[in-house]
């Protein structure tokens, strides 16, 4: 990819500037500490209404939470077109939005397999849109997909279960990811990529060995390494050996790794409360963590991708905060799971 | 309050046979009270329980739903969900108990059965939030059908039992007093009829005594031999 990232891409030079005036709308902590803390639902659309959100938000239109979903899909929409304006370099797009695509193929694919019609579940906000991706794969034309999501539609297809399709699709997801960052050679892209390979092996592990399947299940559904032992990524090996440890001992096994606390906090929180909580909002936490480093960076795609990766965060809060004061659950369970802000 | 019956002794008879079948009537109607009562009593209790449970369950899984909800993409939740493949198949029969047909319902094909939920999505981008209220809801379902059978009996057993209370107390309080009055009445009716031929007939004998005693009293024999003044316009001359 040229020109390097490394040598500061001055290309970016307008949409880091636009980024950073967009950055600076964001919900601050001071600011979600008060929506968390409003008593009902009309203090929150008062605390909106000094923020990006008061044109939607302030004049109380919005009643339901089917409303309230209206606006944030509207919302979550102009990040990805303000991402896709603001990114130039076609594979790093292709690479950030192919998720929605991977999603599109999935639903299709279920749908296909359990005769459930679920067309309403199709992302707009991929590669190739929603009615698109549906044509393609209707007409049965999969030399119409690119080659990784034609390999995709291949291995979804060769499942007849959802939750295997889900998987064989989220692999060929991964495998795509990996090479493509590589491809791209962005240090940024590549950590980014290993840290969200890294926490949904971690999410993964626990889920299974919370519920059934066990250890040839998880061996089939972690997420492989695409890096080696040479990286700081996390082995697959690993997840295997703390598998059949007691929940105090597994952390042990990712000792000196960046995930020690996430591991050693979400499962006690887990093994405790039986909610998962705490686990997603660790993750979430290091996601925000690791976005946060661009806010040094002047030149470069880098920040334009953590805006995108913070409006969805902040999409997240908001639909916390929402559904908590609509139907009544406690401050304290709802911070339990509110990420921080980027 | 007394019938409207004709005094007669057929009538009698039939008021007592009456009175007989509703007293029969009585007993065993107060005896499926007593039976029902029997029966609601505890279930009352095991539905309070379940309720309790259910309600309890499906709080918590609500609430967990609703974290999951706020920390997914909504596309992925819907798709998460719609594909589910755990079918629930519920198999409805009857019981018969007393004169009603208590409802039965089984699970006949469905995983919910089992002790654990498996979800039918995968993991990337789904919450384990998820997995959990699924759980809870699962865990709800196993305990809603039992509920939903119990206080559907519950229901029945209650309109049973206030039927036959009602019943009971027709038969206690109106029918049966009703019949005994009108028998009451009969009875006296009747004998007052009966009273009242006796004393005709011992009228009648009197009138015939003093005829017989002024005969004698006037010696003569042949007035003895002539008929009662009354009685000769049915004799020959």
């Amino acid at each position: 990819m040229n020109p390097s990232y490394d040598d500061g891409d001055t290309r970016y030079a307008y949409a880091v500037g636009r980024i950073r005036t967009l950055e600076a709308r964001l919900l601050d902590g001071q600011r979600v500490e008060r929506l968390v803390e409003a008593k009902d639902f009309e203090e929150t659309f008062s605390i909106l209404r000094e923020t990006d959100y008061g044109e939607e938000f302030g004049e109380e239109r919005v009643a339901s939470l089917q409303e309230i979903e209206q606006v944030l899909q509207i919302k979550r929409e102009g990040a990805y077109r303000t991402f896709t304006e603001l990114c130039l370099d076609e594979e790093v797009r292709e690479l950030i939005l192919s998720t929605q695509d991977y999603q599109n193929i999935k639903v299709l694919i279920k749908g296909s397999v359990t005769g459930e019609d679920s067309d309403f579940a199709l992302s707009q906000f991929g590669i190739l849109s929603g009615e698109k991706i549906k044509r393609i794969f209707k007409e049965g034309r999969s030399q119409g997909f690119s080659t990784h999501l034609r390999k995709a539609v291949e291995a979804g297809l060769s499942y007849d279960t959802p939750e295997w399709i889900d998987i064989a699709v989220d692999h060929e997801m991964f495998r795509f990811w990996s090479a493509r960052a590589k491809e791209v050679g962005n240090d940024f892209i590549l950590g980014f990529i290993q840290l969200i390979l890294d926490l949904e092996n971690i999410q993964t592990f626990f889920r299974i060995r919370r519920g059934e399947g066990g250890l040839s299940f998880l061996e089939k559904a972690l997420f492989f390494n695409g890096w080696g032992e040479d990286t700081m990524s996390l082995h697959r090996d690993r997840f295997l050996k703390a598998f059949e440890s007691p929940w105090e001992g597994i952390s042990s096994y990712f000792f000196a790794t960046p995930y020690e606390r996430v591991l050693r906090e979400g499962g006690e929180y887990l093994e405790r409360k039986g909610s998962f909580a705490s686990l997603e909002k660790l993750c979430d936490d290091c996601r925000m963590e690791y976005l946060r480093s661009t806010r040094l960076m002047t030149f470069g795609v880098e920040p334009v991708i953590a805006y995108l990766y913070a409006k969805e965060n902040e999409l997240k809060i908001l639909r916390l905060v929402f559904l908590g004061k609509l139907y009544g659950i406690t401050q304290e369970k709802i911070r339990e799971r509110l990420p921080e802000v980027f | 309050m007394k019938l409207d019956v004709n005094p007669t002794r057929m009538e009698l008879l039939r008021l007592r046979r009456r009175i007989g079948l509703a007293r029969r009537g009585h007993k065993l109607l107060k005896e499926k009270e007593e039976e029902l009562m029997r029966r609601l009593i505890p279930l009352t209790k095991v539905v309070r329980e379940l309720r309790r449970r259910v309600e309890g369950l499906l709080r918590e899984a609500f609430q967990k739903f609703l974290i999951a909800r706020g920390g997914m993409d909504p596309e992925v939740l819907e798709s998460a969900i719609v594909h589910s493949q755990n079918p629930l198949q519920v198999e409805a029969t009857t019981e018969p108990l007393l004169n009603l047909r208590l409802p039965i319902f089984r699970f006949t094909a469905s995983k919910i059965q089992d002790s654990r939920f498996k979800p039918s999505y995968g993991f990337w981008g789904t919450s384990g939030e998820l997995d959990t209220a699924l759980e809870e809801y699962t865990l709800a379902l196993q305990n809603l059908i039992p509920l939903a059978e119990k206080e559907k009996a519950l229901q029945l057993l209650a309109g049973e039992l206030e039927k036959t209370r009602r019943r009971v107390r027709a038969l206690e309080y109106r029918l049966i007093p009703d019949l005994e009055e009108t028998t009451r009445f009969i009875q006296m009716k009747l004998s007052e009829v009966e009273r009242s031929n006796l004393t005709r007939l011992m009228k009648v004998k009197d009138r015939i005594d003093l005829d017989h005693r002024q005969c004698r009293e006037g010696g003569d024999q042949d007035a003895l031999n002539q008929p009662a003044h009354h009685g000769s316009r049915d004799r020959p001359e």
